[in-house]
């Protein structure tokens, strides 16, 4: 079927058949985008396990604070004297693991790895724009992540200031032990990350405006395109910003400026002369990356979910125009809200409710994508397969954890709640579990594209659902424990009695957090293994619709061994009625159509008519609707 | 002299040439950059003026010089790819080289820039609370030498393809991204003079 797919008038004259590659150029300065998609998938696999760990030692230590643990010491050396977490490392950890988890794991390691991966294959065409940059991208972000697991060696220690580095903690190398090598090394990291981030951006914004294959109008792109694409917008306007706060931070500390600094006594230092800079201006600067980041994000995460469950469910997602639309919504919305993460810096109350009212916006793209979800699932055919159940729980984790985005917006909430146990426990759900479900969904499901093998679908079943509950099992009592007013970021809560009440729920969420976090042993095993024992795929085994499935698995620059093949639909036509098979893929011209009533060679596909599922699901979306605004 | 001109293999037929598209997709994250350094030092006058720590002065003469001077070099740059269009190589490599020259003299005038602030007791470091407004200044005439730096890196490599015969009419492409790049570096610089004029 495939060749009957491929058109012939494409020339194509890429040197694939006349060079051979040595070792070094293809599989470590490579310049294949696939090539590439694997090594940030396996830094990303690497810096995760890594932050995972992490997050395994500081929970120990509320957990059990008065408990010695010696593996510890053997571990961490001076930092665990005795088996007891030192109180500046633990500082140290809590800020390397969000670095980690949300630049290099759910940024790099999701966006690199799937942007890589799929706009090419995705949009028919031979490579990015310019595989060079790609490949610098790559090495970039490589050298980010060395530079900052060296920072986490280092005789002071690593920063220790949150991952969101404020000043003045990071803008003053005296401040505490980890503003010292440990913060300069951050920052080096974070600005090779952010060339790595702009280089990969401008190639993914470049590769799907000018690069789609014949046919593939904007409006025919798979959603996964749609958010890469986007993602990569926000990305290109907002890393710069970010670069901007960390240069006047590197002005501040290395060469005397008082950008963000005033007025400051530092103890065993004296008073510093310092006068006239602002930290909240850093604040500013800072989360004018830092909200759209969080939707740098979730965006691909939730692109890759339209994809699977559209697959899974064997139906075309409900509302393809919608989706575009809310994604485009939650992009422009995500530039102007920023506020909300700054509403007790003593800002203008007025400026204050602006803020509240754009961000309170931003739940309605958030619904519409989650009913979407919803509609598209409801009397599908459904396909358990591990995606599919990573992506439903990815829509499981946005609602629970966007919900309580809606009080934190809440300007008169958030001066209880915030940097209390309850953003802990709305920003991983919403962003951290439902990112990283994307992401897994993501491997699942493109996995047999990447190494064409089968990952093994019961240890992808047993990985599912441990991560699932004990997800939640870690991350929703503390929804209670925020709303009791623990504050988040402390070493230890033993010194204050009102919260010994939580101790037990603390110990539980900790053994919850390492099942959890030995549960994606099954994962690793089964990546690994998978790799050169796993089951050999066919070239489409989840008879899925769009163009990456009709690319030969093997290593092959250009992606197709003869023309691009051409598109002539869009990439959700599953279960068409007029069709024998409940797929029709964007490459198979309408001629072709061997089977079902439409198939008397009319050269325009009559236009598709909505199936008796959907209408149902329509109805009951309407009937809803209508209930919940009281029309009748 | 056709023999040496070097042709290029036929390749796909893109909407926009990638080079010249990543370029100008560089160019709006460049942007974005110097946005946020403008916004910033918006938002700080007011804040560090209500406490005396923010002075107003002259910026020094030698950076309206090398506005001018940004100025007459976007002149000869568009000279550079007019020429290199039509053939003209040789008119293109004088072209190449005039730009070459202006920009190393623009570093040249910024770097005497600076020193005239110092002069004048305006420090990049923070010893007044009044050096708040010169820091700005500073840094951003800084940043933007970098980006300068770039382009002078760019012009040397086009200009080493000029005389390579490798900049024709058929072979355009490295020309334009430069072309293109030193507009934004000139233009950029126009605005960023303007503002801190007007501004400060
Ligand atoms: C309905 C949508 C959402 C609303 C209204 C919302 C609102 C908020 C607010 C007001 C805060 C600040 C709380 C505080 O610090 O006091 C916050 C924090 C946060 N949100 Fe959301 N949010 C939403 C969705 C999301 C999404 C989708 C993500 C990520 C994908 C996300 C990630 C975060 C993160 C990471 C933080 C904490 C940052 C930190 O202080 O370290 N939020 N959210
Ligand atoms: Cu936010």
């Amino acid at each position: 079927m495939s060749t009957a797919a491929l058109h012939t008038d494409h020339h194509h004259d890429h040197g694939h058949h006349e060079h051979k590659e040595s070792f070094i150029s293809k599989y470590v300065f490579s310049m294949d985008h696939k090539m590439i998609s694997k090594q940030f998938l396996i830094t990303g696999i690497i810096m995760g396990i890594v932050g995972l760990v992490m997050s395994l030692l500081f929970r120990m230590q509320l957990a059990w604070p008065d408990e010695k643990f010696g593996f510890m010491e053997m571990l961490l050396g001076k930092w665990a004297q005795d088996g007891k977490l030192d109180p500046n490392f633990y500082m140290g950890l809590v800020t390397i693991h969000g670095t980690i988890m949300v630049f290099y794991v759910l940024t790099a390691g999701l966006s690199g790895t799937f942007s890589n991966l799929l706009i090419p294959l995705q949009v028919g065409a031979r490579d990015m724009a310019s595989p060079f940059m790609n490949m610098l991208s790559y090495w970039f972000f490589f050298l980010s992540s060395v530079v900052l697991l060296i920072s986490v060696g280092v005789e002071t220690g690593p920063a220790s200031a949150g991952w969101t580095v404020y000043p003045p903690l990071s803008a003053m190398e005296k401040a505490m032990p980890g503003s010292g090598l440990g913060m300069t090394l951050w920052l080096v990291a974070i600005v090779l990350f952010i060339v790595s981030a702009l280089l990969g951006g401008i190639n993914y914004i470049s590769t799907v405006l000018n690069m789609r294959t014949k046919g593939m109008s904007m409006n025919r792109m798979p959603l996964t395109i749609w958010a890469f694409f986007l993602t990569a917008v926000l990305g290109l306007l907002s890393f710069p910003v970010l670069l901007g706060a960390g240069l006047f931070l590197i002005f501040d500390r290395s060469f005397g400026t008082s950008f963000y600094l005033s007025d400051i006594y530092l103890e065993g230092v004296g008073a510093m002369e310092n006068i006239g800079g602002s930290p909240v201006l850093y604040q500013h600067l800072f989360w004018f990356l830092g909200h759209p980041e969080v939707y740098i994000i979730l965006m691909p995460a939730l692109g890759i979910t339209s994809e699977v469950i559209s697959t899974n469910a064997r139906k075309p997602i409900f509302g393809y125009t919608a989706m575009v639309i809310s994604l485009m919504g939650i992009s422009f919305l995500s530039f102007i809200v920023w506020g909300h993460h700054m509403f007790i810096t003593g800002m203008n109350p007025f400026l204050g409710s602006v803020f509240m009212i754009l961000t309170l916006i931003i739940a309605v793209p958030s619904a519409v994508k989650v009913f979407n979800y919803l509609t598209t699932l409801w009397r599908g055919n459904l396909r358990f397969t591990p995606a599919m159940l990573f992506s439903i729980g990815l829509v499981s984790f946005f609602i629970s954890g966007g919900l309580t985005g809606i009080y934190l917006g809440n300007a008169a909430l958030d001066i209880q709640l915030h940097d209390s146990y309850f953003v802990v426990a709305h920003f991983h759900l919403v962003m951290g579990s439902s990112a990283i479900f994307g992401m897994f969904a993501g491997i699942y499901h493109w996995y047999p594209r990447m190494y064409g093998r089968m990952l093994n679908n019961t240890l992808g079943q047993f990985h599912f659902w441990i991560t699932f509950i004990t997800a939640y099992l870690v991350f929703f009592p503390m929804h209670f424990m925020g709303l009791a007013g623990v504050p988040r970021r402390y070493y230890m809560f033993t010194l204050v009695k009102e919260f010994d009440v939580w101790m037990d729920v603390n110990k539980m969420m900790t053994i919850a957090a390492i099942v959890g976090g030995a549960a994606q042993l099954l994962f690793l095993w089964n990546f690994f293994y998978s790799m050169f024992r796993g089951k050999k795929s066919e070239q489409n085994p989840w008879q899925s619709n769009t163009l990456e499935w009709s690319a030969p698995v093997e290593h092959l620059h250009g992606n197709w061994p003869g023309a691009i093949p051409e598109v002539y639909r869009g990439p959700y036509e599953y279960s068409r009625p007029d069709r024998e098979d409940d797929y029709f893929p964007q490459y198979v011209p309408d001629e072709s159509d061997h089977a079902g009533t439409g198939g008397d060679g009319h050269k325009t596909a009559p236009k598709r008519k909505s199936t008796k599922k959907e209408e149902v699901a329509e109805n009951v979306m309407f009937a809803a609707i209508k209930r919940v605004f009281g029309w009748s | 002299m056709n023999t040496k001109i070097a042709s290029k293999k036929p390749k796909e037929n893109y909407r926009i040439e990638p080079m010249r598209f990543n370029l100008v997709l560089m160019i709006i994250a460049s942007c974005m950059l110097f946005a946020a350094f403008v916004s910033a030092y918006i938002v700080h006058m007011p804040d560090a003026a209500a406490k005396n720590t923010w002075t107003e002065f002259d910026l020094p003469v030698q950076f309206m010089y090398s506005a001018i001077v940004a100025l007459i070099s976007s002149v000869t740059i568009y000279l550079a790819y007019r020429s290199a269009k039509s053939d003209e190589l040789m008119l293109n490599r004088v072209y190449l080289s005039a730009t070459w020259l202006l920009g190393v003299v623009f570093c040249v005038l910024q770097y005497m820039g600076w020193l005239n602030m110092i002069s004048r007791g305006l420090m990049p470091v923070n010893a007044d609370p009044e050096d708040i407004s010169a820091s700005y200044v500073y840094a951003i005439s800084l940043i933007h030498l970098l980006h300068v730096l770039g382009g002078i890196i760019l012009l040397t490599v086009t200009l080493t393809k000029a005389f390579r015969y490798q900049v024709h009419k058929k072979e355009l492409t490295l020309m334009k991204v430069t072309h293109t790049y030193w507009h934004f570096l000139g233009l950029l610089w126009i605005y960023l003079y303007l503002f801190l004029y007007f501004a400060g």
